[in-house]
């Protein structure tokens, strides 16, 4: 083995990809710090570790993001490295920088480029500046509707309007044509003044059936940066990924080569160091547009390293202690094709609400291609506190096809009980028509309402019911040996005994 | 209702799976149970497995289920699939299903969290499926919907106010 990078890092993160961190650690021989909140004492991340400790109680805002008491662990610790995953301070330049003043090294990019990118108006203003296209828009606009129009034209219909002091679709409209410009511009003014006392909108190019795909990047501190292919992300639930896969089935190899130098463009400008992301949507038409860079390692990194054969995260040890990139440009190349299905604690037929609760028993699936990266075990209880992703299951196939049925077979193997995960809306999408077709954009969900409504389907009803009443019986026979026959004999069939425990309807 | 004697009583039992119902009859014959669904009858052997996993062979074929006892019923899944069964003694499902029209219904939270804002006031008239109460869990916004329409005849739970799994919300009757 070579010299490992680093002799100690710690992992200032938690769930599976905190694990998926000290896997790559311990293959390349580094001693791992795990840190943990009061109800992580007994997480999968902190049995993997070599070393952990306590940095306080579970609101993350008391634990994993409490940037003074993770660079206390790291210093006690003897740590020379923090990887800080996803998420929490994976994207705080405050703590990047508070890493370089105690002297430890941030596996990430520096706190300036950091800065650079997660502005969003500066980095919209840098990628104009560098050439990569971004989504036609105006600055704020004050004027009257005939003013509008007249930069609505130039942008080019349909076009959105938006409000300038928030999101969440509050204040939003589409506008295909002059002619409603004037009674959606006064909705959109309204709606922002309520919603934000402020009814300032301005004017973006509507983009039809967006696909999200996004570039991978790698860059070192000697100057080198290369791209690894693209990953598609268009299956959606409110603009969180569920699926993503690499490459994308509308990605052809010159296409790929172009995105590729755009994104590498992207974050050249920003003086960018170590791995990241550069975010697109692409239009019906063909266009790309740049979205954001995600400054850190993304939740779908592994279908990269599937395709690519690249263990990205410890291309970003390596890179962080000053070494170089693991190939050249001309060395990657993409092998077949992978999938990625986000296991989620989440109701898919009750519009994805949170189901944490205790996972009783799982299996995860096994077999050629098949990787899981999970972060939990039998009896595991899926806290409150954080989000809800289980685990990740990737499929390799020799091609997309490929990929796709053996994602269908490995989740029909896996097994998560104990509570609701969104194990059987992933097996749905993997038989649709449309999805197997690569007809993918970011209003998928909402195009095919079928795919989140609870299945009836009269083969499974038999099935389940022959299995719950035998289920059922055989707990009636259970229950009728143990309990004394006085009860019964006092006027209290099994029946009504059994009424009493969960699973029957009394 | 007797209670089952192996080898000799024979069960009856209403199920309800999705939104479709079936007759069961079931009993133990020789080790074997006797599973009779709308009268298509099932041999079936069935072994107890790992956690919540049962094998079952009928007629030559293999299934292999977990059988997870819910709240709200038996939830069994099979493959990737999933279906919530709710099972009852015979003519109390008739009952059931007139209460469950005009009596009273309890909404109550399926997580603990934080109750962001109420939809509703006392007295609203509702809809069933319309959005009644907002709680906060696993740093999302959950909008908790109205199981049937009626009139919100109490609120149990103010804004900020954190809850529990299953608390009682509000009332509908």
């Amino acid at each position: 083995m070579n010299n490992p990078p680093f002799k100690k890092v710690l992992i200032a993160n938690r769930g599976e990809i905190a694990v998926r961190v000290i896997r790559a650690c311990h293959e390349m021989g580094i001693r791992t710090v795990a840190v943990y909140s009061d109800v992580d004492r007994t997480a999968l991340h902190v049995r993997f570790a070599h070393e952990a400790r306590h940095i306080g109680p579970s609101p993350s805002t008391e634990s994993y993001l409490r940037i003074d008491r993770i660079i206390d662990a790291a210093k006690h610790a003897g740590a020379e490295a923090i990887h800080p995953g996803y998420g929490f301070l994976a994207e705080n330049a405050a703590f990047a920088q508070a890493c370089r003043d105690a002297g430890i090294a941030f596996i990430g990019p520096p706190p300036e480029a950091m800065e650079a990118v997660g502005d969003k108006v500066r980095a919209r203003k840098m990628m104009t500046e560098a050439g990569v296209p971004v989504v036609p828009g105006t600055p704020p606009l004050e004027g009257d509707a005939k003013d509008v129009a007249k930069a609505a034209a130039e942008i080019g219909y349909p076009v959105l309007l938006k409000a300038a002091a928030g999101g969440g679709g509050k204040g939003m409209r589409i506008v295909r044509g002059d002619d409603e410009l004037p009674s959606l511009l006064d909705q959109a003014r309204g709606e922002a003044a309520s919603a934000f006392g402020d009814a300032t909108v301005f004017l973006e190019k509507y983009i039809e059936r967006p696909r999200h795909i996004e570039v991978q990047v790698l860059a070192d501190t000697r100057g080198n940066c290369i791209h690894l292919g693209e990953r598609e992300c268009s299956i959606q639930r409110r603009h969180q990924k569920l699926i993503e896969e690499c490459p994308s089935p509308v990605v052809d190899e010159a296409t790929r080569a172009k995105i590729g130098e755009l994104a590498v463009t992207a974050v050249k400008a920003a003086g960018y160091v170590n791995a990241g992301t550069v975010e697109f949507l692409r239009d019906d038409d063909g266009s790309f547009y740049f979205m954001e860079v995600n400054a850190r390692l993304q939740v779908e990194h592994p279908v990269t390293e599937m395709v690519t054969g690249i263990d990205l995260v410890k291309a970003m040890l390596e890179v962080a202690a000053g070494g170089p990139l693991p190939v050249t440009q001309d060395q990657v190349s993409l092998r077949g094709h992978a999938i990625e299905c986000r296991i989620i604690a989440e109701d898919p037929a009750r519009n994805f609400m949170p189901s944490p609760g205790t996972i009783r028993a799982q299996r995860p699936p096994g077999g050629p291609g098949v990787r899981f990266d999970g972060g939990t075990y039998d009896g595991y209880t899926v806290p409150v506190f954080y989000d809800p992703l289980i685990g990740k299951l990737v499929c390799w196939g020799r091609d997309r096809a490929h990929a796709i049925v053996r994602m269908a077979r490995a989740l029909d193997e896996m097994r998560i009980d104990g509570l609701t995960t969104s194990i059987s809306f992933h097996r749905k999408v993997m038989d649709h028509p449309s999805f197997k077709d690569g007809d993918l954009h970011t209003g998928f969900l909402d195009e095919h309402p079928e795919l989140v409504s609870p299945g009836d389907d009269p083969w499974l009803n038999e099935i389940a019911v022959v299995a719950a009443a035998v289920a059922h019986f055989r707990r009636m026979e259970l229950s009728s040996q143990q309990q004394p026959a006085a009860r019964d004999g006092g006027g209290r069939s099994a029946w009504k005994w059994h009424g009493r425990n969960r699973g029957w309807r009394s | 209702m007797a209670r089952p004697q192996p080898g000799v009583a024979v069960v009856k039992i209403n199920a309800k799976a999705g939104q479709q119902f079936l007759d069961v009859n079931i009993q133990r014959e020789n080790g074997v149970y006797v599973v009779e669904v709308d009268d298509v009858r099932y041999d079936v052997d069935v072994h107890k497995l790992e956690g919540d996993f049962f094998s079952i062979l009928t007629d030559g074929k293999s299934y292999e289920v977990s059988v997870e006892t819910t709240r709200d019923g038996y939830r069994v899944r099979h493959g990737a699939a999933e279906q919530l069964v709710t099972l009852s003694d015979p003519g109390r499902q008739a009952r059931e299903s007139m209460r469950d029209a005009q009596g009273p219904e309890r909404v109550c939270s399926v997580m603990p969290g934080k109750v962001v804002r109420l939809l509703v006031n006392e007295g609203d008239a509702v809809e069933a499926g319309q959005g009644v109460v907002v709680v906060e869990a696993m740093k999302m916004e959950n909008e908790i919907a109205a199981p049937k329409a009626g009139r919100i005849s109490s609120i149990a739970v103010a804004a900020d106010q954190a809850v529990e799994a299953g608390a009682e919300l509000l009332v509908i009757e």
